[in-house]
């Protein structure tokens, strides 16, 4: 998978979750240097959109590794660095 | 209750009340649907959730329309609304409710000190059928389970969901006493309000949503009617009969606000009904056979609590759940304590109209209790049509007009857990 392709597919991952966890969220809107918490996820939203997106892309990430992203683009960006990896 | 303590305790009232059933939304609707003497009780299709042939049904709820409807102050609606958008079924049935009793007591205005505003919640293992859907879906993913069933899959979700809607700061809890948790949670309410710990304290009795594995335990110990040839079905649910085979179930929760009858009196609150006294007594027994002596020994408590004799009693709200064997202990038990006083007293039971809401059904006669005393009615017993005792003095099959002063209501659980509450108007 493309880099480009592995973006694109999970940026709609986040994006459903986002939506369905925070149905008050415009998902076409969502500012992605954002972070989960100024879209109004409390702690167990954040971990419900977290949980599910590895899910939906089939990924297990450490919470040591989830803790590198800082907003919603860097925990795009961690996915996507585990999608792309061999 | 020791002399001191009783001389001490405050006197408590019921300011508001809120109930989602498959009889009716909403205390007018509910009441409505105890005169049309139409049982909510039906025949359900076969991929059914839970799965019965026949039950109680609640009409399609939407949780959002259902909280605009049950207050007209918005801010109060979308907290209740955010406090419950993800969580289970029962969860969003008690914030309705909750928020239908807040808004008939005028507390969103009152000004109580949220410290003294307390929350009991009555039902245990609440939501099976959550667990049961969760499993289903997550069997083979476990690793990605949803953080949030953390939160959901205990009872106290209840707890921190109504008083994160309500504001409520002072004590709340789960109470768990299976059919009999509606009137214990109740008797705890109560029992915090007449103490002064609490000037207010709303009281659910929560929806008890099972999973295919509690309904088949139920179906296979005997104790759910199977028979669904009647016409009309209902008929399968009939208290006290002859022909009574099992229990039916009834989705309903229920909320009632009690408060101290001296601080609803001053901020000029109407009370609808006086609690007069309760009681909860164990047989010492973990089976689920409705036991005689018990539910002597608990109505004859309530009675001495409130300083009532049976000859006081208007009207009983049997906990009648039309299986024989509980049918025929309760029957023994009536006969027992109001002996000499069967010339005054009426029973119904509700369960006939609403089905047996498990968790709930003690909140939901207590509710009864206060619709028909406000209204000076009794609702009738459609489906009794052989008594098993004719000399108990059962409601007619429409009901009846009549002054009651005082109720009293019975509630009793499997493992020997026997309650009554006595209601003044």
């Amino acid at each position: 998978m493309t880099v480009e392709a592995a973006h694109a597919r999970v940026l709609a991952v986040v994006k459903k979750n986002i939506a369905d966890v925070l149905p008050d969220v415009d998902p076409d809107a969502i500012p992605v240097e954002a972070r989960l918490v100024d879209l109004g996820a409390n702690s167990i939203d954040r971990a419900d959109i977290v949980v599910q997106s590895m899910a939906d892309l089939g990924l297990r990430v450490s919470p040591t590794e989830l803790g590198r992203a800082h907003n919603i683009a860097g925990l795009v960006a961690l996915f996507v660095e585990q999608l792309t990896r061999a | 209750m020791p002399e001191a303590a009783r001389a001490q305790a405050r006197r408590v009232v019921i300011t508001g009340l809120g109930v989602v059933s498959a009889l009716g939304v909403g205390p007018e609707a509910f009441a409505q649907g105890l005169w049309s003497g139409r049982s909510a009780i039906a025949r359900q299709a076969p991929d059914a959730r839970p799965p019965l042939a026949l039950y109680a049904r609640l009409a399609a709820f939407d949780f959002a329309s259902a909280l605009s409807a049950s207050t007209h102050d918005a801010a109060l609606a979308e907290r209740a609304r955010r406090a419950g958008r993800r969580a289970p079924l029962a969860v969003q049935l008690s914030l309705v409710c909750a928020v239908q009793a807040w808004q008939q007591a005028g507390l969103g205005e009152a000004g109580l000190d949220p410290e003294a505003c307390a929350l009991v919640v009555g039902g245990q293992n609440i939501s099976p059928a959550h667990s049961f859907q969760l499993h289903e879906r997550w069997r083979d993913a476990l690793h990605a389970v949803p953080p949030s069933h953390a939160m959901h899959f205990m009872d106290s979700d209840h707890v921190g969901c109504v008083s994160e809607a309500l504001a409520l700061r002072g004590e709340g809890f789960c109470v768990g006493a299976a059919s009999a948790s509606g009137n214990v949670a109740l008797i705890h309410g109560q029992r915090l309000v007449a103490a002064g710990q609490a000037d207010c304290c709303v009281v659910i009795g929560a929806l008890a949503d099972l999973s295919p594995l509690e309904w088949q335990a139920l179906r296979n110990s005997g104790a759910l009617a199977s028979d669904t040839t009647y016409t009309p079905p209902a008929l399968a649910c009939r208290p006290f009969d002859r022909a009574a085979a099992g229990f039916v179930y009834g989705e309903a929760a229920v909320a009632l606000v009690l408060e101290s009858r001296d601080v609803a009196l001053a901020r000029g609150a109407r009370p609808l009904a006086e609690w007069l006294g309760g009681a909860l007594v164990l047989e010492g027994s973990r089976l689920p056979e409705a036991q005689t002596q018990g539910q002597v020994r608990a109505m004859r408590q309530a009675l001495r609590a409130a300083d009532l004799g049976p000859a006081d009693v208007d009207y009983v709200s049997a906990h009648g759940t039309s299986t024989p064997g509980g049918d025929a202990a309760e029957a023994a038990a009536l006969h027992d304590v109001f002996a000499g006083a069967l010339g005054r007293v009426r029973i119904n039971a509700t369960k006939a109209l609403v089905g047996h809401a498990l968790y709930g059904a003690g909140a939901v006669a207590a509710l009864a209790c206060v619709v028909q005393m406000q209204a000076g009615r009794l609702h009738g017993n459609p489906h009794l049509l052989e008594p098993i005792d004719p000399r108990l003095p059962f409601v007619g099959r429409a009901g009846e007009s009549a002054r009651v002063r005082v109720a009293l209501s019975n509630a009793h659980g499997f493992g020997g857990i026997n309650t009554a509450i006595v209601l003044g108007a």
